[in-house]
C-alpha cells in the first residue's frame, strides 16, 4: 500500500457535502422552535441544491451526474463483482452509492419543496408560499414535511452504516477524502479531473439567487 | 359453585349492561368533545393564517384582519372550558391533549388566558389601521398560541 495519493473529490464537491451536513442539522435542531432559523437554512438548502445540479452538470469530473450514475445492470455487475472481491477501484461514487446521493438529493429538495408551502398548527410560522394555499392544505403539507424528513433520517442513517461498512469490512476509509480531497489506491486510476474556476463563479451565482429567490417564495414582484 | 337466582342474574347483567352502555357513552362524548375543540383550533389556526397572509401585503385590508382578531378574541376566553375531565388521552380517543391540562389545572387555566388580551389588542390596532403595529402585536398573538402548546400539547 505504498501508492502516490490520487485527487478524487473536487473542492466545491467537498464544500458542499459539509455544508449539506451543517445545514441540515441547523434545519432539523431549529424545527419548530426558531423558525426564523429554520426557514434560512431551507433557503440555503435551495441554493446548495442548485449548487449542486449546476456542479453536477459543469464540475469536476467525479462531480457530474453522467460520469456516476448508471443503470441497474451496471449496478448489478458492481454488486457481483463486489461480493467477489473483484470491484474495480476507481475514483469517484460507485454505481451503487450513486443512488445514494441521487435519493439524498431528491429527498433534501422534497424536504425544502414542501418546506415553502407548510404552516405550524398555530398557523402562524410558515413557509414563503404558505399564503398561496388554505389552511387544511397548509398543515396537511407541514405533516409530509415531518414524513419526508423521517426518510431523510432513514437515509441519512444508511449512509453512515455504508460508511461503516467500508471502514471495518474493506478497510477503505471514505470519510477522510471526502475531508482532504485525495485518496490512495492499489493500483494507478484515473484520478479527478477538475473544473475550470469560472464554472465555480458561475455555481456560487445560480446558488445565491435560487437562494434568494426561495427567500421571496420565487415571486420576485 | 356459587348459585345465583334467576333474579339477581337478570340484575347482575342489568348492571353490567348499564356500565358498559355508561362507558360506551363516556367515549361518544369525549370524542364529540375532542373534535368540537379540534374544529374550534382550526378555526383559531385559520384566522391567525389569515391575518398573517393578509399582513404580508404592502397596503393590507386591515378591516379582515380585524374581523379575524375578533374571532380569536371571541374563542380565547372559552378555551378552558374545551376540556372537561375524561376527555385526555386517558379517553382512549386520539387526542393531543397532555395530562399536564388537568394534573396543573390552574397552569392550564393560565396560559390560555393569555391569548385573549393579545388578540383584543391586535382586533384595536387593526381597527386603528396601525400596520406596523399589528405587525408586531401578531407575533404576540402567536407566542401565546406556542406557549401554551409547548406545555399542554403533544408535538
Amino acid at each position: 500500500m505504498s501508492e502516490t495519493p490520487t485527487p478524487v473529490w473536487d473542492g466545491p464537491t467537498r464544500l458542499f457535502h459539509w455544508s449539506l451536513v451543517v445545514l441540515v442539522l441547523v434545519a432539523w435542531l431549529s424545527a419548530g422552535e426558531q423558525m426564523t432559523i429554520h426557514r434560512g437554512a431551507g433557503y440555503a438548502l435551495v441554493g446548495l441544491l442548485a449548487f449542486r445540479l449546476w456542479w453536477g452538470l459543469a464540475g469536476g469530473s467525479t462531480a457530474r451526474f453522467a460520469g456516476f450514475v448508471r443503470g441497474p445492470g451496471a449496478i448489478r455487475k458492481y454488486l457481483q463483482a463486489s461480493r467477489e472481491g473483484a470491484a474495480d477501484e476507481h475514483a469517484g461514487h460507485n454505481p451503487l452509492g450513486a443512488l445514494s446521493v441521487l435519493a439524498l438529493l431528491g429527498l433534501v429538495g422534497l424536504q425544502a419543496g414542501l418546506g415553502l408551502f407548510a404552516i405550524d398548527e398555530d398557523g402562524f410560522e410558515g413557509g414563503p408560499l404558505s399564503d398561496r394555499i388554505d389552511f387544511d392544505l397548509a398543515r396537511q403539507i407541514a405533516e409530509w414535511h415531518e414524513l419526508s424528513f423521517r426518510a431523510l433520517q432513514g437515509l441519512v442513517v444508511l449512509h453512515l452504516v455504508a460508511i461503516a461498512y467500508y471502514a471495518v469490512r474493506k478497510r477503505q476509509d471514505l470519510v477522510r477524502p471526502m475531508i482532504t480531497g485525495v485518496r490512495r489506491f492499489r493500483a494507478p486510476v484515473q484520478g479527478l479531473v477538475r473544473a475550470p474556476l469560472w464554472r465555480l463563479v458561475v455555481g456560487v451565482l445560480i446558488a445565491l439567487a435560487a437562494g434568494f429567490a426561495a427567500s421571496r417564495g420565487f415571486r420576485l414582484g | 359453585m356459587i348459585r345465583l337466582s334467576r333474579k339477581s342474574l337478570t340484575a347482575l347483567a342489568l348492571v353490567t349492561g348499564l356500565g358498559l352502555a355508561g362507558a360506551a357513552v363516556a367515549a361518544v362524548n369525549a370524542r364529540a368533545v375532542i373534535e368540537a375543540r379540534e374544529a374550534n383550533f382550526k378555526t383559531i389556526g385559520k384566522s391567525m393564517k389569515a391575518i398573517n397572509d393578509g399582513l404580508r401585503a404592502d397596503a393590507p385590508d386591515m378591516a379582515a384582519i380585524a374581523g379575524n382578531a375578533a374571532t380569536i378574541r371571541g374563542l380565547a376566553p372559552k378555551i378552558s372550558t374545551w376540556f372537561p375531565k375524561g376527555t385526555g388521552p386517558e379517553s382512549g380517543v386520539k387526542t393531543e391533549a397532555r395530562a399536564e391540562i388537568w394534573t396543573d389545572a390552574a397552569g392550564f387555566a393560565a396560559a390560555a388566558r393569555r391569548l385573549e388580551p393579545e388578540a383584543a389588542k391586535l382586533e384595536a390596532l387593526a381597527r386603528a389601521g396601525d400596520v406596523a403595529g399589528a405587525r408586531a402585536q401578531v407575533r404576540m398573538v402567536g407566542g401565546s398560541c406556542k406557549g401554551c402548546h409547548d406545555k399542554f400539547k403533544v408535538d
